[in-house]
């Protein structure tokens, strides 16, 4: 197992002495840290519009893109945190709160500094901790038959619906909507032709790409164009002089970075769980073990340092169940995995030690984006902060039309722009009410494979279902989704409960309002 | 995320502008200014918990449209064909049945929970992890799906017209749409997408975008491929 960790970062440092790949990663990063430091646009989107380019890449080289881009787009967020005050992901409040009051006091390049810091060390030692986190995974996957598999592939999905939603309901309505999709066209098994309805097109199914890239990122467009924003004056203090506090005064962080790459990674490789949730919970650690606690929340380096650093390092850490499992845990993840199907690979549980090139290429794209931020993050983040001047009124027409490009240019069918259209309208919706959107994208491109696995482990079974559910692997993985499940209804029924009683206010309030009218 | 100031004159087109309003980032950044102790995870805490108010009708509506789509699962199930492997219980037929029998099931839990707390359940609900609107600004649905026509008209439009000339109508149609009205950047952003564009996919990684009936035809015979 270390073999192949340190393999993978061997094979990792030869991928990156590549020019192709060198060009893609900085091509990558700028475009990353671009759509970070934008509020209102996240992975979700910088990935989708960036996905095209991958067609024509090498498998290897177009990891390692996608890869950095996750990277890039983590560090990119905290820039105008710290300056403006305003966060480029919800990743970035807490960096907001601590760092901007630093910027108004005079210390923006100290506070810029940690941001930076606590990016290149959060990511280059979430590397070491994701390696050792994934190999013994696809170490012990390898041995999985289909049964196990199935077991995986609902784990995988029973984290996204309790995790991301607030109604398991609507979570669980999310997921089959996915698979519903995936049900489209052929079989697995027995290669029957599905819902075709007299529609060429549809015999093969709907495309992945299409889809997913409707669902993720047309949607993530609607939204931001359903309301309107005066975003002209967005670039208050964007002139704040910066200049490099020096590596001593930024050493102070790092414990902070320390514990927050640490947290970052194990809590980013639970699926569902986000970058914001691995950085609320390394900020809170942070603060009960500071010296300094009265500082969190008025201006604190430590602040900014172990959110900035848990937020990076939780990148690598969403790529544990991506690689080690085949179940890709946020929606970014699910772009990457289809870029990969794109590609010719299968996700799932196998993915890894069947082509461990992935793994190098994923290594390769986390340490050449960490490298990148070292080299050139402080003087791209000077000039990312002229970025923030950009005008969202055209940068979200032109991501559309890059999107539309892209998804034609993959058969050059109109029919999938069609298909990432329509899916649009649907993300759209089930976002608006409450629907969660990575549990779809999620359920639908390990939909066939979920479906595959029960029947042929079935089949294996010779049939039978107490055969299938007692094979000790399965039985403690699916006893682990349910306990996910059971978490969720949990919190779904308090949801209700909050819910009652925010109607019951919201009546009274009407009422007041037509009595007084 | 956005950080601008309400406009009093906006809010009234808003119709969920009188949802509770949570604390938000530059609220709390302002606080901080003023010398205010802010509990930064309350702030966070405030933010997830943040609540997307949706029209009952609408809620209603989509509900009915999960159950739809479970009918039309187990409606059109009853024409797949059995497959070859006989040897299996489950078929071709079998997912999309479970599928659909959930949805309908699903679908009417949401309906009924809905309905039984109609007369009394104000006019916007919480929309239970939907996506809120960001107090103060304007919403409409009305753009988001005018986009998707664009969308539509390009790709419809396309073997017609042309790569070249749809696509920059495409971008004049979706930068109006985006309240964009300077004339400069109306001519120079579609124009230098489209030519960036067509010089990246079909001159340079070599995917054919429709040269179409007009000018199309033109360039490709005056612009080699790299």
């Amino acid at each position: 197992m270390v073999d192949l960790a340190i393999t993978s970062l061997t094979q990792g440092l030869l991928i990156l002495a590549t020019p192709t790949v060198i060009l893609m990663i900085c091509i990558g990063m700028v475009w990353g840290i671009v759509c970070g430091a934008l509020p209102g646009l996240g992975n979700g989107i910088a990935i989708g519009v960036m996905v095209s380019l991958t067609y024509g890449m090498e498998a290897v080289t177009a990891v390692a893109f996608l890869v950095c881009i996750s990277v890039a787009t983590a560090f990119g967020n905290g820039l105008p945190a710290v300056v403006l005050g305003i966060p480029g992901t919800p990743s970035a409040v807490l960096t907001a709160i601590d760092g901007y009051p630093l910027t108004k006091r005079g210390e923006g390049s100290l506070a810029i500094g940690t941001n930076w810091y606590a990016a290149v060390v959060g990511q280059l030692m979430s590397l070491p901790f994701f390696l050792l986190l994934v190999v013994p995974l696809a170490a012990i996957t390898w041995i999985f038959l289909s049964p196990e598999q199935f077991a995986l592939y609902a784990l995988g999905m029973a984290a996204l619906v309790s995790l991301t939603g607030r109604n398991v309901i609507k979570g669980l309505v999310a997921a089959a909507i996915g698979m519903t999709i995936g049900v489209f066209g052929p079989d697995p098994v027995s290669a029957v032709y599905r819902y075709d309805m007299g529609i060429p097109e549809l015999r093969g199914g709907f495309a992945v790409i299409p889809a997913v890239l409707g669902l993720v990122t047309v949607s993530e467009i609607m939204k931001n164009m359903r309301q309107t924003y005066d975003w002209k004056d967005t670039n208050k203090g964007a002139s704040t002089p910066l200049k490099f506090p020096g590596f001593r005064k930024l050493s102070k962080s790092t414990r902070p970075v320390f514990s927050g790459a640490v947290i970052g990674t194990i809590v980013g490789a639970i699926p569902g769980m986000s970058g914001h949730a691995a950085s609320v919970i390394a900020y809170n650690q942070a603060k009960l073990t500071s010296k300094t606690p009265e500082l969190f929340g008025k201006g604190s380096y430590e602040g900014i340092a172990t959110n900035e650093s848990a937020q990076n390092a939780a990148q690598a850490g969403e790529m544990v169940p991506t690689l080690g499992l085949g179940i890709p845990g946020s929606d970014s993840m699910v772009l990457l995995m289809g870029a990969l199907m794109l590609q010719g690979f299968v996700p799932g549980p196998r993915l890894i030690t069947e082509a461990p090139e992935l793994l190098h290429a994923t290594a390769a794209g986390l340490i050449g984006g960490a490298l990148f931020i070292l080299f050139f993050g402080w003087s791209i983040g000077r000039l990312m902060l002229l970025v923030t001047r950009l005008d969202r009124q055209i940068v979200f027409p032109v991501a559309f039309l890059v999107v539309l490009v892209g998804v034609y240019s993959i058969r050059r069918a109109p029919f999938d722009v069609f298909t990432a259209l329509i899916f649009g309208i649907i993300g759209y919706y089930m976002m608006r009410y409450g629907y969660p959107i990575v549990a779809a994208a999620v359920a639908m491109v390990l939909g066939p494979g979920f479906e595959e696995k029960f029947r042929t482990g079935l089949l294996l079974e010779r049939n039978s279902l107490w055969g299938f559910f007692t094979r000790p692997w399965t039985a403690l993985i699916l006893a682990m989704a349910l306990v996910l499940l059971v978490y969720g209804i949990r919190g779904t029924l308090q949801e209700i409960q909050r819910n009652k009683e925010l109607e019951a206010r919201m009546q009274e309030q009407e009422h007041a309002g037509a009595e007084q009218a | 995320m956005r950080s601008r100031r309400s406009d009093p004159a906006k809010t009234k087109l808003d119709p969920t502008i009188n949802e509770p309003d949570p604390s938000s980032t530059e609220e709390a950044v302002e606080a901080v200014d003023r010398g205010e102790d802010v509990d930064p995870l309350q702030v966070v805490a405030d933010l997830a918990g943040r609540q997307g108010f949706v029209d009952k009708r609408l809620d209603l509506a989509v509900s009915f449209g999960v159950v739809g789509i479970g009918l039309f699962l187990l409606i059109g199930s009853l024409q797949i064909r059995t497959g070859l492997v006989t040897a299996e219980v489950v078929g071709a037929a079998g997912l999309p049945r479970l599928l659909g029998g959930f949805m309908v099931v699903a679908g009417g839990i949401l309906i009924a929970r809905r309905l039984k707390t109609w007369k009394q359940a104000p006019h916007l609900v919480p929309s239970e992890g939907g996506d809120a609107d960001e107090p103060g600004y304007p919403t409409t649905f009305v753009r988001p799906l005018l986009y998707l026509l664009a969308g539509f008209l390009w790709t419809v439009l396309m073997p017609t017209l042309g790569y070249l000339l749809a696509t920059p109508l495409a971008g004049v149609v979706l930068l109006l749409l985006a309240k964009v009205r300077e004339w400069p950047k109306l001519v120079f952003v579609p124009l230098g997408f489209v030519i960036v564009t067509w010089l990246l996919f079909d001159r340079l990684i070599g995917i054919p975008l429709p040269p179409g009936d007009f000018i199309g035809r033109w360039f490709d015979q005056v612009v080699p491929r790299f």
